[in-house]
This record gives structure tokens, C-alpha cells and sequence, in this order.
């Protein structure tokens, strides 16, 4: 159980994550919410990236940190002139190694050059192959599915549903609603830095409305207007 | 420059003979670089200079062979580092038909010369010109240094990466001071201005990712950063040295400081980047501390000064990378 209590976040005097105590249990856990909800900024906090976070994250039972936990970030960098390979091979394999090797012949990043050679999502795809190597208990996933083609997409679900197999807790952010609504055994909706609601797999009516119900009826009115004035 | 009319430019929508196709598109990038009388001047100029090779030849029929090999290996060498073999393939029906054309009107201009000096022996081998697009192209991956790099250790990605940025000049450097140890100075020089690249790589911090997976902890990173540097240090230093010692034995302690001085310039340089680690960023400013101790490492005697820096940065160094390892601010 991935339990996280007493997290608070600020941007100065602007409060950006305030969660008194949540509990997540192993499966694959989608974090939705509209851009500033505080979905990165979650979970930087989770990996203890945050400079501005406080909390107390615990893995059964002991504190998430690097070495039970692995973050694949939503911006890639990488150390300039280094090929894909040098960097995979920092990464050192965890105890169930998986082997990335056999995945790459799907995701097909070229190892032997040089990253900065590489499109977004041939990045974005190192990264992954980097953060499963380690394979850790827990997986965090900033945006995961950016710059990725759709056939990438699809083997990266299967990944994502192996992980949950195996007992993993995976946790997705995303904007786009379709991948993590067939993917997540339970959406967690972000909203004003706080969970306000979490959706079961296959329950997930009204995820939309509760998601877009305040942008919707903003848009409604100033789309009245704008067509109004015209 | 005059500019193409459109009518001209539409040359290039024209059905075109596929193999001509590159012999007309340069055609037009020449149009395009130089004015008529630009032409005119280079027409000239290619005239002139099949006048010249025909001269050097009849002089001494010895040149033709190795003018035909200089040609032979330009062509190939081109052929073998044109960026567009993909594109070509993909886009002109009968690529290497065009590609034999384009190196045949480039070769043109020898094979006269050679024939006008009526080496014909040698103007033959230049038939083979048409045939290198059915060669083999060993596509470049632009990575450098391949088999060298292969020997650094993993954790020591900056040594890699200063190999992609500067070889073959490095290994040319190290080869020189190599070569000319039997100097009493030179060799010093040398080996001061690769250990000034080396902390230059320092400067870049890599990314978070990578930090944490380099290492467990600040300690273990710091450990093997350091030590992993020294260890391709002295790699890098020691034939040098001996070398020099050899040829000047009574500098034997001054060949020993000025190693030492290297090394800690280096592990100061690693410990100064940790010490001010921050995730992606380039460290511009660590130049001016390592310029400071640079002077003073190679001053005999005065070692003991980057010596203290390096020391004084080593908790820094921990206290810094610390917070990235352990998240103290939770």
C-alpha cells in the first residue's frame, strides 16, 4: 500500500497540493486534472523532487525514495553526447530485471547513437526503458504517453498492464482521458491541489463531467458572448 | 547574386530523366550560387586547371598514379559521407545510376588532363568511378570514438561525452606530448591542456535521472566520480611522464608534482561540479576556480592550494548531492 499523508506544496503564497492522507493500493492509478491542477507537481513530491513539498510518502511501510521507487519525468534531458546505450547502461537492473532489451525490439530506440539525434518520442521511450530496467515497486509516470506514436502507445499499455501484474503500483498522469480510462483500476481527479474524487475501473461515468463541468460551463459563456458580439 | 524567374525554377516540376536528375539539380544550385560571369570565371577555371594537371603529368608521367589515387579516394570519400543516400533511394527511381553520372562529371576534369598527357594507363583505374554507388556505405552514426569509449567506465559519462566533442584531437594531443617527451617542456604543456579539457566536461550537470542512477547515495557517486577519474587520469599521464623521465631524469620530481598537480586539479574539478549540482545546468562559472587552481597545481611547491580547495569542497560537494539522494525537504 502506497500511503501518503500530510502533503503540502506553495508557490510562494499560492498553495499548490494540500493532501492530509491518501492510500493507493497496488494496480495502476491514473491522475487526472486540468493543467495547474498539480499533477506533476504530485508526483515530483511522491519522488521527493519537489523544492517546495512536504510530506510523508511510505512504501509498505518504509519511505519512497530512489531505491524502491522509479519516476520517468515529463521533460526528457539528457547528459549531451552520450548514445541511448551509455545512458540505459547506468541504470542498473533490479532484482526481477526485465528485460529492455527484447522490449526495444518493439519500442525500437536506436541504442548506438547519440541522443541528441533522437525525436521526442524515441526520448521519451529511452527514458521508460531506462525507469523499467530498475524495476522498481513503485512506477511513476509523468505523462508517459506525450510524443509517443500510437504504436508505441499500445506497447507501452501492455507494459503498464504486465507491471500491474506483477504487483506493481503504477501511477499515470495524463490530460488525455482515453488510455488511462481503459488502462487504470482506479482514476484519482485533481482538482485545486487536492483529490476531490476517484473512479473505479469500469465505473467511470461521470469522470468527464466532474472533470469538465466548471471549464464547460465557463466555455458556454464566453463562447456566448464572443458569438454575441459578432 | 541574380535569382532564378520562376519559369527557370520550374525546371525542377519538369519530368526530368531520372538519371540525370542530380546533374540537373546541381546544375541549378550552381545557377543559383554564382552569376553568368561566375560561371563563366569557374568554366575557366576547371579549363585551367585541366591545362595544369596535363602539364604536371607530362613532366613526370610518376604523378598520374598518385593523382588517380587522390581522385579515386575524394569520390569515394564523398560518396561514402553524402547525407541524402536514404533520401535518394527512396525518391529517385534509378538513384545510383544518377549518383555514377554526378561522380563521373565530377572526375571529368582529371580523366582529360590524364588523357591529354596520354596517360592512358592510369586515366583507365578512373573507370571505376561509375560503379562506386553499388558499393557498400557504412552509414555513419556519428558517434566518435566507438571502441574508446566502449573502455571508459559507465559512471564516467563525461569522459564520454568530452570524446564526442573533441576527438580526434585529444587522442592527436596525447599522441603529440607521447611523441615529443624526449622535449623537456613540451610534453608538460600537453598533458595541461588535456587535463583543462577534462575539467571543462565537469562543467555540464546531468539530469536527475542519471544522478540517482549512478550511485546509491552522495557518498558512493562521490567515490567513484573521483577516484574514476583519477584512475583515466593517470592512465592518460603515466607513459607521458615515464617517457619524459626517461629522457630527463633529474626532473624525475618535477615530472611527479606536476602529475600530482593534474590530479587533484581533476578530482577538484569533479568534487566543485557536485558541489554545485544543479539538475541540466551548465556550470559556466566553475571555469574561473579551476583556472585558479590550474595555476597553482602547475607551480611546483604550490600544490598544497588546489589541494586545500579540493578538500574544502568535498562536504560541499556531500551536503549538496545529499539533498537530491535523500529528499531531505519532506
Amino acid at each position: 500500500m502506497l500511503t501518503i499523508a500530510d502533503l503540502h506544496c506553495d508557490y510562494g503564497d499560492k498553495p499548490v497540493l494540500d493532501i492530509p492522507h491518501y492510500e493507493m493500493a497496488p494496480g495502476v492509478h491514473g491522475i487526472v486534472g486540468l493543467n495547474g491542477a498539480g499533477k506533476t507537481t504530485l508526483l515530483n513530491a511522491l519522488y521527493g523532487f519537489g523544492r517546495n513539498a512536504s510530506a510523508r510518502v511510505q512504501w509498505k511501510g518504509e519511505d519512497l525514495f530512489h531505491g524502491n521507487a522509479a519516476f520517468q519525468e515529463a521533460e526528457s534531458y539528457f547528459h549531451p553526447g552520450i548514445t541511448g546505450g551509455e545512458y540505459l547502461d547506468l541504470f542498473m537492473p533490479g532484482s526481477g530485471a526485465n528485460d529492455e532489451q527484447a522490449l526495444n525490439a518493439l519500442l525500437e530506440v536506436p541504442l548506438d547513437t547519440l541522443i541528441s539525434t533522437y525525436s521526442t518520442g524515441m526520448k521519451r521511450k529511452l527514458v521508460l526503458l531506462g525507469v523499467l530496467r530498475l524495476d522498481r515497486e513503485v512506477v511513476l509516470l509523468d505523462e508517459p504517453v506525450n510524443g509517443l506514436d500510437l504504436a508505441s502507445v499500445r506497447v507501452l499499455e501492455a507494459i503498464i498492464r504486465r507491471l500491474a501484474e506483477r504487483g506493481r503500483t503504477v501511477l499515470i498522469t495524463s490530460h488525455v482521458l482515453g488510455p488511462l480510462v481503459a488502462l487504470c483500476d482506479r482514476i484519482h481527479l485533481l482538482e485545486a491541489g487536492a483529490s476531490t474524487r476517484s473512479f473505479e475501473r469500469g465505473r467511470t461515468e461521470g469522470l468527464e463531467e466532474a472533470l469538465f463541468a466548471d471549464l464547460d460551463a465557463r466555455t458556454r459563456a464566453v463562447v456566448a458572448r464572443w458569438a454575441g458580439g459578432r | 547574386m541574380r535569382l532564378l524567374t520562376n519559369g527557370q525554377l520550374g525546371v525542377v516540376n519538369a519530368p526530368a530523366p531520372s538519371a540525370l536528375v542530380l546533374l540537373r539539380l546541381r546544375w541549378l544550385q550552381l545557377r543559383r550560387a554564382l552569376p553568368t560571369y561566375g560561371i563563366v570565371l569557374l568554366a575557366l577555371a576547371v579549363v585551367g586547371a585541366v591545362w595544369l594537371l596535363h602539364k604536371v603529368v607530362h613532366q613526370d608521367a610518376m604523378n598520374a598514379p598518385y593523382i588517380v589515387v587522390g581522385a579515386v579516394l575524394m569520390v569515394w570519400g564523398l560518396h561514402q559521407r553524402r547525407a541524402d543516400h536514404h533520401f535518394l533511394r527512396r525518391h529517385v527511381p534509378q538513384a545510383r545510376v544518377a549518383m555514377a553520372l554526378e561522380y563521373s562529371a565530377l572526375i571529368l576534369p582529371v580523366l582529360l588532363g590524364l588523357l591529354f598527357a596520354g596517360e592512358w594507363t592510369s586515366s583507365s583505374v578512373l573507370l571505376v568511378m561509375p560503379v562506386l554507388p553499388w558499393s557498400p556505405v557504412a552509414l555513419a552514426s556519428g558517434v566518435r570514438a566507438a571502441r574508446l569509449r566502449k573502455r571508459i567506465p559507465t559512471q564516467l559519462f563525461e569522459w564520454k561525452s568530452l570524446l564526442q566533442s573533441t576527438h580526434p584531437w585529444n587522442l592527436l594531443l596525447w599522441l603529440a606530448a607521447l611523441a615529443f617527451c624526449w622535449l623537456p617542456v613540451l610534453p608538460m604543456f600537453l598533458l595541461g591542456a588535456i587535463a583543462l579539457m577534462v575539467t571543462g566536461a565537469q562543467e555540464q550537470c546531468e539530469p536527475r535521472a542519471m544522478l540517482l542512477a549512478t550511485a546509491p547515495d552522495a557518498r558512493a557517486l562521490l567515490r567513484s566520480k573521483v577516484f574514476g577519474s583519477i584512475r583515466m587520469m593517470v592512465l592518460l599521464e603515466l607513459p607521458v611522464l615515464i617517457g619524459a623521465t626517461i629522457f630527463q631524469p633529474d626532473w624525475w620530481w618535477l615530472h611527479g608534482l606536476f602529475g600530482l598537480g593534474l590530479l587533484v586539479l581533476v578530482a577538484y574539478a569533479v568534487l566543485l561540479k557536485y558541489a554545485n549540482y544543479l539538475p541540466n545546468e551548465r556550470l559556466s562559472a566553475n571555469g574561473a576556480n579551476v583556472a585558479v587552481a590550474a595555476v597553482f597545481a602547475i607551480l611546483p611547491g604550490l600544490l598544497v592550494v588546489p589541494l586545500i580547495m579540493l578538500l574544502s569542497e568535498v562536504r560541499n560537494a556531500r551536503e549538496n548531492l545529499n539533498t537530491y539522494f535523500h529528499a531531505h525537504h519532506r
